[in-house]
């Protein structure tokens, strides 16, 4: 079985700790507490082109991307970009962050997640698609747990295959 | 007889009234005046006062435990919880302080007992103790090592950039290994970029009794968790050791992590470090 790291990062408070804790211990806490500096954990995800142990960094938020320590993208296999469907100001800068997040691993695979789908329409997300820059992969709800499991799963066919 | 007498003018009535009261109250003025005139003097109030108020101060102090003791009990008590926080940050430096000079103390007297001991019970004019009296360490130096010798209880080979584990060794298993080393990198990564020190490594993380080495090596580091005081010959020790296992026991190529590499590298080290000695 293989091993691989997976980084959630993004702005703070787009949901990258309810959506960890969502897929890992499927959990989901209305109260928002920040995260302070990393959380790690595991998940054994099985899929038909062979099991996955993944290890995630769920990673404190910042504004801007280079605003993380570095060393923690490196020996990364995917990140996840996450921002929050209701706050314009947190993909905003989307563009820049994915530039700097792929001039530190060149060869990591980079999702772009829209999280908070719960609180909005799907008129409101096709509005959304049409003023991010960037193709979103996933919109998902830690809350209700909708495309959580597919957005990990996914990630996971591709690092084993 | 003439019935029809007049009522009196208000200055008549002002007049009667004074006499009235002339007539009533003339004993309660002189008792006031005589009051006033003992308030204003001092000497006449202390003399007065005096022996009440000595009266209720020996009262006080005999009774004060059973009439106020319950209530500042109480107040204090109160206080104490209210402030807990202050009163420790108040108290810890000092009792700090207090236990470390009674450590030292005790370390002291504990070196010195054996000593006495030592000096006592052994030939003195071996060539051993004769060389060591010299050149070696004391006895009692190395027996108090001998009683806080450190002991491996885990290690951990971790892949440096992505904190995967590729073997481990533990005499307890009861945490998650990979979380651990996943942990343990993101420590590690933190520290390093946090004081900006180049290339240079973490190598130590002490927590309590417990201290976590951390062997680094270009593509992965060891990190070992131990608990007794290890000195420097004691670490170069360990430090070879680890580097020995890594020569012979990990392949060139980590890139990819699977539990084929991991299982071998973990037996690999439970064989090494199972009755592994830091001191010999």
């Amino acid at each position: 079985m293989l091993s691989k790291k997976v980084i959630l990062t993004g702005s703070f408070g787009v949901g990258k700790t309810s959506l960890f804790e969502r897929f890992i211990n499927n959990k989901f806490e209305d109260k928002y507490l920040t995260t302070i500096g990393v959380k790690v954990g595991k998940k054994l995800v099985n899929t038909d082109k062979g099991d996955l142990s993944m290890m995630i960094w769920d990673i404190a938020g910042e504004v801007a991307q280079n605003k993380v320590p570095t060393s923690y993208f490196l020996g990364t296999s995917g990140i996840i970009y996450v921002f929050d469907v209701t706050r314009p100001s947190t993909y905003r800068n989307i563009s820049e962050d994915l530039e700097y997040l792929k001039s530190i691993n060149k060869l990591t695979t980079i999702k772009v997640v829209g999280n908070k789908k719960d609180l909005v329409s799907q008129e409101d997300l096709d509005k959304l698609l049409e003023e991010i820059p960037l193709p979103v992969n996933l919109f998902t709800s830690a809350k209700t747990g909708e495309n959580v499991e597919k957005l990990f799963h996914d990630f996971a066919v591709e690092m084993v295959g | 007889m003439n019935s029809s007498s007049s009522s009196p003018s208000p200055e008549e009535e002002a007049q009667l009234l004074e006499q009235l009261r002339q007539a009533l109250l003339s004993e309660d003025r002189k008792a006031v005046a005589a009051i006033r005139a003992m308030l204003e003097d001092e000497a006449q109030l202390s003399e007065k006062v005096s022996p009440i108020i000595r009266q209720h101060l020996a009262f006080i102090k005999e009774n004060f435990e059973g009439e106020y003791g319950i209530i500042i009990e109480e107040i204090v008590t109160r206080k104490l919880a209210d402030s807990q926080d202050e009163i420790v940050n108040m108290i810890f430096p000092k009792l700090n302080t207090i236990i470390k000079k009674f450590i030292t103390a005790q370390f002291q007297m504990l070196k010195e007992g054996i000593d006495t001991q030592i000096k006592t019970v052994q030939n003195r004019f071996s060539p051993k103790n004769i060389f060591n009296r010299f050149f070696g360490p004391s006895d009692s130096d190395i027996i108090l090592s001998q009683l806080d010798s450190p002991e491996v209880h885990e290690i951990y080979l971790v892949q440096r950039e992505s904190g995967l584990l590729l073997g481990s060794y533990a005499k307890e298993k009861n945490t998650d290994q990979d979380v651990i080393a996943g942990m343990l990198t993101a420590i590690k990564s933190f520290a390093e970029d946090a004081f900006n020190r180049g290339k240079e490594d973490l190598e130590m993380i002490q927590y309590e009794n417990y201290k976590i080495f951390l062997q680094n090596l270009p593509s992965y580091y060891f990190a070992v968790a131990m608990t007794g005081s290890i000195s420097t010959s004691e670490k170069e020790n360990l430090s070879n050791k680890l580097i020995t296992f890594a020569e012979d026991n990990v392949p060139f190529d980590t890139t990819d992590v699977n539990s084929t590499l991991t299982d071998r590298i973990s037996s690999a080290l439970s064989k090494h470090f199972d009755q592994f000695n830091i001191q010999q």
